[in-house]
């Protein structure tokens, strides 16, 4: 039985890192493309500004060609207010996720 | 009975300790782990913490927390300093509490305070593990999975790698099993980064912040950390003991951890050194009154080198508010303490007029006066550079 744990850890570390991989897979136009990347920043910082938000409270769930799907939670004590909403890259624009 | 008395004097020092940083306040780091603010560090610890944001006293209870693994951490040292010195081992303990690094930061809510107990646990297994032929595969299981949570609680775990390494030798991993247990969550952690733009950000701009400083100037600053870190006394026996003892465990270890100090420069830091430090200490062959010695004179330097920390004056602010479950709009700069007071909307010249109008108060870092008039509201408590303005009724 004991011999079976370096699988038990290495099954561990292979569920975590597809997990990871796919979320890096999500947001690699942000790495690959330095063009798309300041575009996108500046897309979600003037969101941010007009919507009174801290950018930590932003987690950027996907990057898409023409838009960015972020969850917004409103960090604080207690119960977060949180929220799905993307983000039209050009011309910037907020609306809330489809369903 | 002396260790049932030793272990309450040590929890009642935890305890006055984490009161004493409670009534300092929350501060700006402390509030992004206690809400699980997610950046820098990945999840593992903040998490925990985040999920008992909704209590009434999670601050203290963190607080307590902490100052009780830190202080309490003492026991690893009298462990080890057992096996090395045996009739020094109760002084070799008391010097762990009187390192000005573990005082200041008992009690204080900082991911580096559970990373340096982690570090000390795996620089502990390192050394006090008998060498075995066959692995032990419980062993290194248990170390893999205690590395893993360390390296996803905080960055600076990775520091404490040639401990890990040394460990899992010792526990008869041979390269393919160190490879998987003390590597694997290494490669997690850079694809934790890659996953999370901000967590990178901040990670390349923490190692690269101060990039004018030149050697000499970090230097120099690295030599007030050290001397902080283990008061003076201890850093400069620790430095002795672990040139005199050449483990890859401890001076591998030491050799990481004053690398990242050089580059980053944080005084928070200090305390991932003090493992090493100590346990170096311990090693030198001293005559044993010396230890006795050293014990009080560490005492009295860590008295002088121990400043107690300015409580925020946007916490002082904040806990001023009439209604803090109402929106509060923050103008100029401000840190994640004020998220831990209330609920926070941040100005900006672009900010939606509906969104600014909807909060109840302003809180301004910088003059606003202007602001207020315009929002119509009424200055309620000026302290310190940071101003209040409430609603007229």
């Amino acid at each position: 039985m004991q011999k079976y744990l370096p699988l038990a850890f290495a099954a561990l570390l292979l569920i975590l890192g597809v997990l990871l991989s796919l979320r890096i897979w999500s947001i690699h136009l942000l790495y690959i493309d330095s063009k798309y990347r300041s575009t996108a920043t500046a897309a979600l910082q003037k969101v941010a500004d007009e919507q009174g938000w801290l950018l930590s409270d932003v987690e950027i769930r996907a990057a898409e060609s023409n838009r960015l799907v972020i969850t917004y939670r409103r960090h604080g004590k207690g119960s977060d207010e949180t929220a799905c909403h993307e983000i039209l890259i050009d011309p910037p624009s907020l609306t809330p996720c489809a369903e | 009975m002396r260790r049932v008395i030793a272990f309450f004097s040590i929890e009642l020092l935890a305890i006055v300790f984490a009161i004493l940083q409670w009534g300092i306040g929350v501060r700006t780091d402390e509030a992004k782990y206690l809400l699980s603010i997610p950046y820098p560090h990945p999840p593992f610890l903040r998490g925990v913490m985040g999920l008992t944001d909704g209590m009434a006293n999670q601050e203290l209870f963190w607080r307590l927390v902490s100052a009780t693994l830190l202080l309490q951490s003492a026991w690893l040292i009298w462990w080890v300093a057992k096996k090395i010195r045996p009739d020094r081992a109760v002084a070799c303990m008391i010097l762990w509490p009187l390192c000005a690094a573990v005082l200041s930061q008992a009690g204080t809510v900082m991911i580096a305070v559970f990373n340096a107990v982690e570090g000390l646990v795996f620089l502990a297994a390192a050394l006090l593990i008998v060498q075995k032929s066959n692995i032990d595969h419980v062993q290194c299981f248990l170390l893999g999975l205690l590395w893993l949570f360390s390296l996803g609680s905080g960055y600076q775990a990775a520091l404490y790698l040639p401990a890990v390494i040394v460990a899992l030798h010792k526990s008869g991993a041979r390269w393919k099993e160190i490879a998987l247990y003390a590597f694997g969550p290494l490669a997690l952690l850079a694809l934790y980064s890659f996953a999370n733009p901000f967590a990178l950000a901040r990670v390349v701009g923490t190692a690269g912040k101060d990039t004018a400083l030149t050697l000499v100037d970090r230097l120099t600053v690295f030599g007030g950390l050290i001397t902080f870190s283990g008061s003076g006394i201890v850093s400069i026996l620790g430095v002795i003991g672990l040139l005199r003892l050449r483990n890859f465990a401890v001076l591998g270890s030491f050799i990481c951890a004053a690398g990242y100090i050089l580059l980053s420069n944080s005084p928070y830091y200090a305390v991932l050194l003090c493992p090493m430090l100590v346990l170096g200490a311990a090693w030198l062959p001293l005559p044993k009154f010396w230890h006795w010695i050293l014990v009080p004179l560490t005492a009295v330097v860590a008295f002088f080198l121990i400043h107690v920390p300015q409580r925020s004056p946007l916490v002082t602010a904040m806990t001023n508010l009439s209604r803090t479950d109402q929106p509060v709009l923050l103008v100029g700069p401000f840190g994640h303490e004020a998220q831990y007071m209330g609920t926070v909307i941040r100005w900006s010249n672009t900010l939606k007029p509906e969104i600014a109008d909807s909060a109840q108060s302003l809180v301004c870092t910088v003059e606003c006066s202007g602001y207020a008039t315009n929002f119509h509201m009424e200055e309620k408590t000026s302290a310190k550079g940071v101003v209040v303005y409430e609603r007229s009724r």
